[in-house]
């Protein structure tokens, strides 16, 4: 030991006598200017005397100034560009050129970094330019178009809620589809929305066999590689501030509906035709029965007591009827939504260490009452070589977050958005005046919610969540902390050893509160009410891992990396509820009466891995690659709960070929392919083995009760994949991507094998069936305008693929419906599988479908029940789209740039069941109505796909009733984001010592091209919607300042 | 050197935080093997199962095993059930009437899974060390809830026992189930009733005398006795009926007339022989549905009352005294407040009532034509209520039995009786048309009342109609290789 640290200083002591015995001799000082082909400086780039460690940086306007031995070399180098050489004088300027070989992209993988030329995987980057673009408070958002072969879907607009993650296809049909996210070398089991997406300096979709095997049972479904920033060696400490400020709004407006005069017209229809139709009395009867019958229909009369019966005989309103008040309860609902975020960081580092240090504020408003997310993170990067041979990497981040998530799906009332489509707006939002119409105001001269009491129960009594939505809430409170922590060490030349430890912790904690005063909690003896639960969630893992890449002789390269990992989850829930509060003012359960409920469980889940890879090269030509890994898993019994996966990729980089040579417009041209298996354990069971009973207490008593059988056999899924690509880049770099064809067979699939019901289980959990996802990805980017003052770049992803199942249980191998779908061998997953619409009957204007007879004949009934079964059923497209990808667009003149995302999907269908609410017939009475209703059957209006109105529900079943009518084409466009900025010139910024200075305005799903009228295009992947919180449109101003 | 100590410290470090012991155990079920160690675990899994099938939802409007009463009860004669969330589909015959029907499917998923765990207690427990009174006592407790579950399938899922008797009805099961079980063929309906029987038998003689104190779920052997009554009413064997209803209303005295008025939820009730209770923990919302006193924010208050219903309660009788017109929530509707929650939102569910087995022996007396002896049950009733005891002595034994129906429908309404009397006894469902005009007393609001009066397919209610029979769920026939149709 001791003469290794004596070797050690003596070494330093040697240098330092080097350095100074040079700095003697012939020193020159140089100044000089970096800049890159359109003559921009080039800020912080590195300039090396050759042969030693001194150097500096460029400042920024990329001048420099550094001292070196007369007749010495500079080695320039910069990121993206190729490393250049000059010769020692006093003035040193240097044109960077672009490196076209791409060979110095690197880009992060499983367990390291690889060089992108010649990987054999299949790889996506999303950098960080890109995501600064995006006004998303979510990672998972930043990727909907962004890369090819990933499809996201941002189901709600809620401030601080997640897309859902799908790439190339669905792997997977009981089990998970979601993709493992890695941070920083290690998986994250933090909650997404609290990663910073400022932090992110990239993320990588790994999407094939050669790319993912090394993460083995994990990777079945894609992994998602977020490397956040760090500061870079030798570099001044740079400070990045930005802030931006904008407004949000709905990004599609909602369904339009008819007015008061139009509704009450057709509430007199609705009267009429059942009296009529129904009843059978004369049209002179039922007019006179349907005038007299609206108003106590209605339980108000917007028209004042000077019209007591608004609408006459002949169903119109009668002359000088005018609605007294008209309140939008969708206007009303949609609170002024803004979006603030404020992020500063500040990296650097010295000859040995680097630093990336960097605080954010997010506080974002959504446009439903009540509903907003805010966030605070920090993060601390750093990288420190302790010794020559010994570096250590840490990487910590602290995120707090509270979301206000009050109900944002589901027809559950607390939804305020959903709830503010049923309300028509003759019932007023605020207490009104009945003869004036003039708003009724308190004390303190504000408006009174208007709970509606009132109201009939169809359009919710008792309701106004502008009345209660400052004094209810659903908080969601999160703290997450996650470190990284690793040690490299150089064992030998060529050998290193990198042992790492990760922890995510995630608490949540939730707070739901039901006001005893205000609103529906205030109903009952026991008013009000409270639920507090904690979700703690950690999540460990270490490795070991070594890492060979020995100098060989000659041409070849190789790698070989050999490993071992242990991951484990913790996860600790509690909740309680309590009700029966004294008063307002208090929230906490403390102080509420009546115990509701109390439970807390425990699981855990464990993972031990073993995994190795070889990397081979010949003369940066010819690449191999070969990988495994060995996962045990605690959710599997001991027989069955290891599994082998594995992976064999090749690429071979045709433009390095003699044969190549004269072709200069050829920048990179390569071929690769990859295969291998990957695995997925991600059943919603922990303990998918045992014979267990579940607790059951009933009444203050123990209690036990079947929950499973057995299954000792039950193992992982697999994912055979299979890559084929090309990367090409020509003329310049001026157009370059990537073509790949997939084909993902998913076997073994974890099935819960429906049983017949009778057997006291509905299904048992086996490996039974078979899928498939085979598709084509492309992606082009083109440099369109490249001149010094312009530059244009243009980006095209597309991907299409088929989802298609191959083979299923023998059980179910004739097919088995699923809610809205039938899955059958040969079809997709989500083939759309219903009852056939049949039209309006032009005689009677009643709602028809098609059903099969006993004859097996099609046949149209007015008794939905005839036609809501499997025989009459048809199978009719599917909810995934035929391609999807995004367009992006950056432009760049001089100072301004601007750039656009266009996010696309075309094909597929979307069933729309949230409009069902507002095409009844007439028996939801107050319930609003859609426009199209308009377009209702009436003896004039014969021609028509929406039926007759009547007071009582059709006998043969309510229109609504689930059917080919409600689906709808789901092909759309959107703008995800749009950007102007510019960059003010460095004579402004420089005498204030400001480095840079860029303005912009950023608008975020600024417009969308759908075809469904009020529907929100970005719903779910199986298609159906769900009353869903809608998308957010955001408009924002921003400035960046770096010094 | 240093080097190597810094590696060996570090490779240490890195190794000792992985564990090799892969196995992990769950904190909210136990292992079967645990489950079956003592007799007091096996007890548990009566509790359990009773904890399963009142408080398992498929969705809201699938609350428990009060599914199928409250089913039952809209698909009668005297229940108008609002055009709401929950029971609307099973008044106008659409729900049960369809294979992929939710509520059918639950109720089915309910028995079974029950019918399952009895068959782990009644094939284990005697392998289970504990004494042979307290083994009898569960074993009895088994058999009984395993009997009630099959006499139940063959009541709603198949027609009239006696025109049905050999028709195929549902698949039986008498041993636990395994990962092998592929679904057992159906039985005919007097095999399904046989084992019912059998099971209900064998538990009446295993039981012993036991009490269950203020668990009034907990099957005793007044209880046993209570369902063989209702399964002998069924296979009109009168004598049978009229023996074991009389034995399980020993000892039960009839709640005073005040009582009555009190909401239907206390299973501390006189007359409440066998019933589950609700804690604020366990709170099924079956009661939201029946409370019809509840505003929509507060409940779904979907069960109101036929007017007509009404004109056959006397203005003596303390029932009477339930309904009322809403003119508030529901203007127009006619109330039966015979349910309401209590302050805290729970309320027991009631599952047999001693006026219930007095009324089995009237009815089954009247079978017998043992005329006076059934008028005299019939009065014991009325007389509990204050109603009315007009002279009924010359009444026919139809008109007699006639008459018995309808007490049956007065005294049992919500309690779940509704359809299976229409089918036990081959009747029609009775809906009229409220006289045009009619308006609620005092006021100008227009009275409600049935708004279905026709089968779905059009066609006027009738007696032995299909419509009142479950469709099997396709989550059965689609999957079972032994069903046939």
């Amino acid at each position: 030991m001791n003469k290794l640290l004596n070797l050690t200083k003596l070494g330093g002591v040697f240098l330092l006598f080097l350095v100074f015995s040079l700095n003697v001799s012939a020193q020159v000082h140089v100044r000089g200017t970096v800049v890159d082909e359109l003559g921009e400086p080039a800020i912080g780039a590195t300039i090396q005397v050759k042969g030693t460690t001194h150097g500096t940086v460029t400042d920024l306007d990329g001048n420099f100034t550094i001292s070196a031995p007369a007749g010495g070399t500079l080695v320039v180098s910069y990121v993206g560009y190729s490393m250049q050489e000059v010769p020692v004088s006093t003035v040193v300027n240097v044109t960077l050129r672009v490196d076209s070989e791409l060979l110095d992209e690197i880009i992060v993988v499983a367990y390291g970094t690889a060089s992108r030329a010649g990987f054999t995987g299949s790889a996506s980057t999303v950098r960080s330019e890109a995501i600064e673009r995006a006004q998303v408070s979510s990672v998972t958002r930043l990727l909907q178009g962004a890369a090819s072969g990933v499809q996201s879907i941002a189901s709600s607009g809620q401030p601080g809620s997640d897309a859902n993650i799908f790439i190339r296809g669905i792997g997977s049909i009981n089990a998970s589809n979601s993709p493992l996210f890695i941070v920083d070398g290690a998986p994250f089991d933090g909650a997404l929305n609290s990663i910073n997406p400022a932090d992110i300096e990239s993320i990588n979709i790994l999407k094939d066999a050669a790319s993912t095997a090394l993460y083995g049972s994990r990777a079945g479904n894609g992994l998602v590689i977020i490397t956040t920033k760090q500061g870079r060696r030798n570099e001044r400490p740079v400070v990045d501030a930005r802030f931006t400020y904008g407004v949000s709004g709905r990004a599609v407006r909602d369904y339009k509906q008819v007015n008061t005069d139009q509704y009450f017209e057709m509430v007199w229809e609705a009267l009429r035709n059942q009296r009529m139709y129904v009843g059978g009395a004369s049209a002179t009867d039922a007019a006179q029965f349907a005038t007299n019958g609206v108003v106590s229909r209605l339980q108000i009369n917007p028209y004042g007591p000077s019209f007591s019966n608004p609408v006459g005989l002949d169903g119109r309103i009668v002359p000088g009827a005018v609605p007294l008040w008209d309140d939008n309860w969708s206007q009303a609902y949609t609170q002024d939504a803004r979006r603030m975020e404020a992020n500063v960081n500040i990296r650097g580092g010295g000859a040995a260490s680097t630093y990336f240090v960097s605080l954010s504020y997010l506080d974002d408003v959504g446009i439903a009452p009540m509903s907003d997310f805010r966030r605070y993170s920090g993060r601390v990067n750093l990288n420190n070589d302790i010794r020559s041979w010994l570096r250590l990497s840490t990487n910590i981040a602290l995120t707090h977050s509270i979301q206000n998530a009050p109900q944002g799906e589901d027809s559950n009332l607390n939804n305020a958005l959903m709830f503010a489509r049923l309300v028509p707006s003759f019932y007023p939002v605020w207490e009104r005046n009945r003869e004036t119409g003039a708003l009724i105001l308190d004390a303190n001269g504000n408006r009174i919610p208007d709970f509606g009491p009132y109201r009939p129960s169809a359009a919710q009594p008792g309701w106004n969540h502008l009345g209660t939505a400052s004094y209810n809430f659903n908080r969601v409170m999160r703290d997450v902390a996650t470190a990284r922590v690793a040690l490299d060490i150089d064992l030998m030349k060529g050998l290193t050893y990198r042992t790492s430890v990760n922890i995510d912790y995630n608490n949540r904690n939730d707070h739901n509160y039901v006001n005893p005063e205000i609103g529906p909690g205030s109903s009952g003896t026991v008013k009000g009410s409270v639920g507090r639960n904690n979700i703690r969630t950690t999540g460990l893992t270490t490795n070991n891992v070594l890492t060979y890449q020995p100098s060989l002789e000659g041409l070849h390269s190789l790698r070989v990396l050999l490993g071992q990992e242990y991951y484990e989850r913790n996860i600790v829930d509690m909740r309680g509820t309590r009700s029966g509060f004294p008063s307002l003012g208090f929230t906490q359960p403390s102080a509420a009466s009546q115990l509701d409920n109390f439970t807390g469980i425990a699981d855990q889940y464990k993972l031990l891995s073993y995994f190795g890879s070889v990397e081979y090269n010949f003369n940066h030509r010819y690449y191999g690659s070969a990988s495994i890994r060995r996962d045990g898993s605690s959710r599997f019994s001991p027989k069955s709960r290891w599994g082998t996966f594995w992976a064999l990729g090749g690429s071979w980089r045709i433009s390095e070929e003699e044969f190549m040579q004269n072709a200069d417009f050829v920048d990179n041209l390569s071929l690769r392919a990859s295969y291998g298996g990957q695995g997925n354990d991600g059943l919603n069971e922990l303990y998918a083995y045992k014979a267990l009973f579940s607790i059951a207490n009933n009444l203050g008593e123990s209690g036990f009760v079947t929950n499973r059988m057995a299954t000792p056999n039950l193992k992982w899924e697999t994912n055979l994949n299979f890559n084929v690509g090309i990367d090409y880049s020509f003329f310049n770099r001026r157009l370059s991507g990537s073509i790949e064809y997939f084909d993902r067979r998913s076997k073994d699939l974890l099935f819960d094998v429906p049983r017949p019901t009778s057997i006291g289980y509905p299904s048992l959990p086996s490996n039974a069936g078979s899928m498939k996802n085979y598709g084509v990805e492309l992606s082009v980017t083109g440099r369109i305008i490249n001149t010094s003052d312009w530059r244009w770049d243009l980006t095209l992803n597309a991907t299409h693929y088929r989802n298609k199942i191959t083979s299923l249980p023998t059980e179910l191998r004739n097919g088995f419906t699923s809610g809205t779908k039938r899955v059958a061998v040969g079809g997709s997953l989500h083939d759309w599988f219903m009852v056939e619409w049949g039209g309006v009957d032009p005689e009677d204007g009643l709602p028809q479908w098609w059903m099969t007879n006993g004859q097996g004949e099609r046949v149209l009934t007015k008794t939905y029940s005839q036609a809501n079964n499997d025989a009459s059923k048809i199978i009719t497209g599917t909810a995934l789209p035929g391609l999807m990808g995004g367009v992006t667009s950056n432009l760049r003149f001089k100072h301004f740039d601007l750039s656009a995302m266009f996010a696309y999907s075309i094909g597929g269908k979307l069933f729309n069941q949230d409009k069902w609410q507002i095409q009844h017939t007439g028996a939801s009475v107050g319930r609003a109505w859609s426009v199209e209703m308009l377009n209702r059957w009436t003896p004039e209006n014969r021609d028509t796909d929406v039926p007759r109105l009547q007071s009582d529900a059709f006998a043969g079943g309510a229109w609504t009733n689930q059917s080919t009518r409600f689906l709808v084409d789901a092909s759309y466009v959107r703008l995800k984001n749009l950007t102007l900025g510019y960059n003010i010139p460095s004579s402004i910024l420089t005498p204030l010592h400001i480095t840079s200075c860029r303005v912009f305005l950023a608008g975020e799903n600024l417009f969308t091209i759908f075809g469904a009228e009020g529907m929100d295009p970005e719903q779910a992947l199986n298609g159906v919607s769900y009353f869903r919180y809608p998308a957010m449109r955001t408009a924002s101003v921003g400035v960046n300042i770096t010094f | 050197m240093k080097k190597y100590i810094y590696i060996v410290i570090f490779a240490v470090l890195g190794l000792t935080l992985n564990s090799c012991d892969l196995e992990t155990s769950p904190s909210t079920a136990a292992d079967d093997t645990l489950v079956f160690s003592s007799v007091e675990n096996v007890d548990r899994v009566l509790n359990g199962t009773w904890r399963y099938i009142m408080e398992t939802y498929s969705t809201w409007a699938n609350p428990g095993w009060a599914s199928l009463l409250l089913t039952s009860e809209a698909m009668g004669s005297d229940a108008v059930v609002r055009n709401a969330y929950g029971f609307y589909n099973q008044y106008t015959f659409q729900a049960t009437n369809q294979s992929n029907n939710g509520t059918v499917a639950h109720i089915w998923a309910l028995a079974y899974r029950a019918i399952d765990n009895m068959n782990h207690i009644i094939t284990k427990i005697d392998d289970v060390p504990g004494d042979t009174a307290t083994k009898n006592r569960i074993k009895a407790q088994a058999y009984a809830l395993r009997g009630y579950m099959y006499l139940n399938l063959g009541t709603f899922f198949v027609g009239k026992y006696s025109e049905n008797a050999n028709n195929l009805a549902v698949p039986i099961y008498t041993t636990p189930t395994d990962g092998s079980a592929v679904g057992n063929a159906r039985e005919t309906l007097s095999r399904v009733m046989k084992q019912a029987e059998d099971d209900l038998l064998a538990a009446h003689g295993l039981i012993g005398s036991w009490s269950h104190g203020t668990a009034k779920h907990k099957i005793t052997r007044n209880i046993i006795s209570g369902i063989l009554a209702r399964l002998y009413l069924q296979r009109e064997d009168w004598a049978d009926a009229a023996k074991f209803a009389a034995e399980a209303e020993t000892n039960y005295n009839w709640m005073p007339q005040a009582d009555y008025l009190l909401g239907f939820n206390d299973l501390g009730n006189a007359e409440w022989i066998w019933a589950h209770g609700q804690t604020t923990d366990q709170n099924n919302i079956h009661i939201s549905y029946l409370d019809v006193t509840l505003s929509s924010t507060e409940g779904y208050a979907n069960f109101m009352a036929d007017p007509f219903f009404m004109g056959l309660f006397d203005e003596d009788d303390v029932r009477t005294q339930l309904f009322q017109w809403n003119t508030t929530h529901f203007p127009g509707f006619l109330m039966y407040k015979k349910f309401r929650q209590r302050p805290n939102t729970t309320a027991d569910q009631v599952l047999m009532r001693k006026a219930e087995m007095v009324l089995i022996q009237a009815e089954a007396l009247a079978g017998q034509n043992l005329l006076p002896g059934a008028i005299a049950k019939l009065n014991e009733l009325r007389n509990a209520r204050g109603a009315q005891t007009p002279d009924l002595s010359t009444l026919s034994q139809a008109e007699l039995v006639e008459e018995i129906l309808i007490e049956r429908r007065k005294e049992l309404f919500g309690e779940g009786f509704a359809l299976s009397d229409i089918k036990r006894r081959g009747k029609s469902v009775v809906r009229r048309a409220l006289p045009d005009g009619m308006v609620v007393p005092g006021t100008e609001i227009l009275a409600r009342g049935h708004n279905i009066l026709q089968f779905p397919n059009g066609t006027p209610f009738v007696a032995n109609s299909p419509f009142y029979d479950f469709t099997f769920p396709v989550t059965e026939t689609d999957r079972n290789p032994n069903w046939k149709n």
